[in-house]
C-alpha cells in the first residue's frame, strides 16, 4: 500500500489539534466551574456583610435619632432662656442696646 | 464457559450468543427506563410542581418580616425638632415561664420603676403574654438584659417624643402607643406622618443568620419623612412664658395668644395656658389637651369695634371728621342701657375708637345697618372656620343678620352677642395689616418628602380683598392713636416700636342666670407691630382675670412683652424716631464693656 507522508503528517497534526482543543476546553470548563463556585461563595459572603451593614445602619440611624432628640431637649428655648437668665444673668436687649450694622453711633 | 469459537487462520470473528444479546437489550432497557423515570420526576418537580416546591424551599431558607417605619418628625420653621420617634424597648413577661414571681417582681421593680406588688399581680393571675412596661430607656434595657430573667423578654417598638415638653403641646397633639395620631397636628397630618411598615424577605442560613442575596427593595425605615410647621419655637416659648406670667400675676383662669406673620399669614405661635405636655398625655386632664386658641369661643368686646369702623369707613357711612354724641356714657336703646367706662360727649370717629366708646359704636352700627355690617363680619372670616385645618376648630357664633333686633345690632358693634376664636380675631386684624386683603392662616410650611407636597399645596387658597387699601391705611392710623397718648391700648406699646391695636374687655355670660356677669371678664388685646411695616399680628386673650379686668392693663402688657422680645429676635430694629421714647444722652453707654449691669447682653 502506498502512503503519502504529507497526508499522514496532516492527520497527525489534526489529531494533535483536536487533543489540544479538548484540553483547552476541559481546562476552561474547570476554570469556569471554579470561578462560578468562587463567585457563589463571594455572593454569600457579600450577603452576610450586607445584612450586617444593614443591621448596623439601622442601629446607627436609631442612635442618630436619639442624639437628635437629646440635642433638641438640651437646646429647648425654655431651657436656654432659663439658663441664660439664671446662670449668666442675661436678658433681652433694650431698644437702646440694639445697633444696626453700619449705623453711626451718636 | 464461553460458547465463543474461532476458526484458526481466519480473522477473529466474534459471535454473540442470543442470551448475551438479550441481556444487553434488557440492561439497555432498564437504563432507558431509569433515565426516563429520572427525567419524568425532574420534569414533575421543576415544571409541574414548581410552585409547591419553591414555596417549601423558601419556607426553609427565606424569612419574611415587617419593618416598622419611623413616624415622620415634626419640625418648626427653623428645623428645630418638635416631635420625633425613636426605637425603644418594651418589656413583657410570660407568667407561665417565671419560676419565682415574687423574686422577679423584686428585681424588676427598681429598674422599671413600678411597685413590686403591681408586677407580681400582673404575673400571678395571668397566663401567656403580659406587658410590664412599654417604652423603657436604654439603661433600663441594659439592666434587664444583664439580669437574664426567665420568662421576661424585650420587644423593640417605636416611641414618640416631644423634646420641648409642653411647648406647643396642644397644637402638636399626641399619638397613642401604636403610633396613631390622636390629637392636634399628629392627627391632622397622620396620613403624611404615618407610613405602612415595609415587608422584607431575606435568606437565612442554618444558624438563622440573615443573608442579603437579592434586591429586596428599600428597607429605609426613615422614609416617612415628616413635616415642617410655620411655628417658631422661640416665639412660642416667649408667648407661653408671658401668658404664664400674666395668668399668675392676674389670678386668671386661662389664657391664649396667637402670633401671625401678616405677610404670609403663617402662624408663628399658638400658645395656651395652662400648658400641656404631650409626653405625658395620659396623666393630663382631657380639658388641658384643648387648643383654646381655635376651639374656645369668647365675645371679643371692644376689639370687635375695629371691624365695625372698618365697615363703616369702607362703605362711606362715616368720614374721619364726622362727630357723634356719646350721651355722656349712658345710652338707652329700647329697654336696654349701654354704658361707657368713662362718660364722653361729642367725639369724632377716630376719637370714639381711641377711647373705645360703646355708645359711639352702638350708634355707628345702627347707622351702618345690620345687612352691611353682617356682610363685613363674614368677609373678615367670622362665623366660619379659619381654614387652618386643625382638628376641633370652632366656626364661631354669628347669628344671621335678619334675626338681629336693633339692640343686637348695637351690641354687636362693640363685640357682644357674637362668639369668635383668637385665631379668627388674629386673621381679621391681619387683614387690616395686609392693606385690606384677607387670607387663610396656615400652620404647615412643607412636607419633608416631595411626594407629600401635593397634599399640602391643595390647602392654599387665594386671598380676597375685604377692604379698600385706603380704608386699611386710615384704620391703621386710628389704631395707632388707640395705643398712643390717651388711648386704652397704651400699655401694649413696647419701647421703640409703634403699635396699631385695640383693647377689649368683654363680660362673660353667666350660664346660671343667662345674663352678663358683673364679675367675670375676658381681657383682650389684638394688634400689629411695627404699625408702618407689620411683621407680627399678636392677639392675647386672658380669661377671667381676678385682679384687673381691662384688656389694656391685663392683655396689653402681655402683647408688649411678647413684641419687645420677638421683634429683635426677628431682626426688626426699634424705631430710632420713636415718639414714645426720648433719646437719652447715655443711650449707648451700656454697649461699653463694664458700663452697666446689662453689658453681657
Amino acid at each position: 500500500m502506498i502512503t503519502n507522508p504529507g497526508s499522514r503528517a496532516k492527520a497527525t497534526t489534526a489529531a494533535a489539534t483536536w487533543q489540544v482543543a479538548l484540553w483547552v476546553l476541559a481546562v476552561s470548563g474547570f476554570i469556569l466551574a471554579l470561578t462560578f463556585v468562587w463567585m457563589q461563595t463571594q455572593q454569600i459572603r457579600g450577603g452576610y456583610r450586607l445584612s450586617q451593614a444593614q443591621s448596623e445602619y439601622h442601629q446607627q440611624l436609631n442612635l442618630k435619632r436619639k442624639l437628635d432628640l437629646t440635642w433638641a431637649q438640651l437646646t429647648a428655648p425654655q431651657r436656654l432662656t432659663q439658663l441664660a437668665r439664671a446662670q449668666f444673668q442675661l436678658a433681652p436687649p433694650k431698644p437702646e442696646q440694639i445697633l444696626t450694622v453700619g449705623e453711626a453711633v451718636d | 464457559m464461553s460458547n465463543q469459537t474461532s476458526q484458526p487462520g481466519s480473522p477473529a470473528a466474534v459471535v454473540f450468543p442470543r442470551r448475551y444479546a438479550l441481556l444487553c437489550a434488557l440492561l439497555s432497557g432498564f437504563v432507558l427506563v431509569g433515565f426516563g423515570a429520572v427525567l419524568h420526576k425532574a420534569f414533575s418537580l421543576q415544571v409541574l410542581e414548581h410552585e409547591f416546591w419553591l414555596g417549601k424551599a423558601r419556607l426553609q431558607s427565606e424569612t419574611t418580616f415587617r419593618i416598622p417605619v419611623y413616624r415622620g418628625s415634626v419640625l418648626d420653621r427653623n428645623g428645630r425638632l418638635l416631635a420625633t420617634s425613636v426605637h425603644q424597648f418594651s418589656v413583657f413577661v410570660d407568667p407561665s415561664k417565671v419560676p419565682d414571681k415574687p423574686g422577679l417582681a423584686r428585681k424588676l421593680s427598681p429598674i422599671i420603676e413600678l411597685p413590686a406588688a403591681s408586677i407580681e399581680a400582673q404575673t400571678k393571675n395571668r397566663q401567656g403574654f403580659t406587658w410590664l412596661k412599654r417604652g423603657i430607656s436604654d439603661q433600663q434595657r441594659n439592666l434587664i438584659e444583664r439580669l437574664q430573667l426567665e420568662g421576661v423578654q424585650l420587644s423593640p417598638e417605636y416611641q414618640r417624643f416631644y423634646p420641648f415638653g409642653s411647648l406647643a403641646g396642644q397644637l402638636l397633639g399626641f399619638t397613642n402607643v401604636d403610633g396613631k395620631g390622636l390629637e392636634g397636628i399628629e392627627k391632622l397630618y397622620d396620613t403624611v406622618l404615618d407610613k405602612e411598615p415595609i415587608d422584607c424577605s431575606q435568606l437565612r442560613d442554618g444558624a438563622r443568620r440573615r443573608i442579603s442575596l437579592h434586591d429586596q427593595g428599600s428597607d429605609d425605615t426613615d422614609q416617612a419623612g415628616g413635616i415642617t410647621l410655620s411655628l417658631d419655637a422661640v416665639l412660642q416659648a416667649i408667648a407661653e412664658r408671658e401668658l404664664g406670667a400674666a395668668v399668675a400675676a392676674q389670678g386668671a383662669r386661662a389664657a391664649e395668644a396667637v402670633i401671625l406673620d401678616p405677610r404670609t399669614m403663617e402662624v408663628l405661635a399658638l400658645a395656651n395656658w395652662p400648658p400641656f405636655d404631650p409626653n405625658r398625655y395620659q396623666a393630663a386632664a382631657s380639658e388641658d389637651w384643648r387648643n383654646r386658641a381655635i376651639t374656645d369661643l369668647f365675645e371679643p368686646g371692644s376689639t370687635f369695634k375695629v371691624f365695625l369702623y372698618a365697615a363703616a369707613i369702607d362703605q362711606g357711612t362715616v368720614r374721619e371728621t364726622d362727630r357723634f354724641f356719646c350721651e355722656n356714657g349712658v345710652y338707652r336703646l329700647a329697654r336696654n342701657t349701654i354704658h361707657d367706662v368713662h362718660p364722653h360727649g361729642w367725639l369724632t370717629v377716630p376719637e370714639m375708637l381711641m377711647v373705645s366708646s360703646n355708645v359711639g359704636a352702638a350708634k355707628l352700627a345702627t347707622k351702618l345697618g345690620a345687612g352691611k355690617f353682617y356682610q363685613y363680619i363674614q368677609a373678615f372670616g367670622f362665623g366660619q372656620k379659619s381654614g387652618i385645618g386643625l382638628t376641633g376648630e370652632a366656626q364661631g357664633l354669628v347669628r344671621p343678620w335678619n334675626e338681629w333686633r336693633p339692640i343686637d345690632l348695637a351690641v354687636t358693634g362693640f363685640g357682644q352677642s357674637i362668639g369668635i376664636t383668637a385665631l379668627q380675631l388674629s386673621s381679621a386684624v391681619a387683614t387690616i395689616a395686609r392693606g385690606g386683603v384677607w387670607q387663610r392662616p396656615t400652620i404647615l410650611r412643607r412636607a419633608l418628602r416631595d411626594s407629600d407636597q401635593a397634599e399640602i399645596r391643595r390647602a392654599i387658597q387665594p386671598a380676597r380683598r375685604v377692604l379698600k387699601a385706603s380704608t386699611a391705611a386710615l384704620l391703621t392710623k386710628w389704631l395707632i392713636k388707640a395705643t398712643g397718648e390717651g388711648g386704652t391700648g397704651q400699655p401694649a406699646v413696647p419701647a421703640g416700636y409703634q403699635v396699631a391695636g385695640k383693647t377689649g374687655t368683654a363680660q362673660i355670660v353667666d350660664p346660671n342666670t343667662g345674663t352678663y356677669s358683673g364679675k367675670r371678664y375676658n381681657a383682650v388685646f389684638t394688634g400689629f407691630v411695627p404699625a408702618a411695616d407689620p411683621r407680627l399680628v399678636i392677639t392675647v386673650v386672658v380669661h377671667e382675670p381676678s385682679k384687673s379686668i381691662f384688656g389694656g392693663t391685663v392683655a396689653g402688657p402681655v402683647f408688649r412683652n411678647i413684641a419687645a422680645e420677638a421683634l429683635p429676635y426677628l431682626g426688626v430694629a426699634p424705631d430710632r424716631d420713636d415718639p414714645n421714647e426720648k433719646r437719652s444722652p447715655t443711650r449707648w453707654a451700656s454697649l461699653d464693656p463694664g458700663a452697666g449691669p446689662n453689658n453681657r447682653q
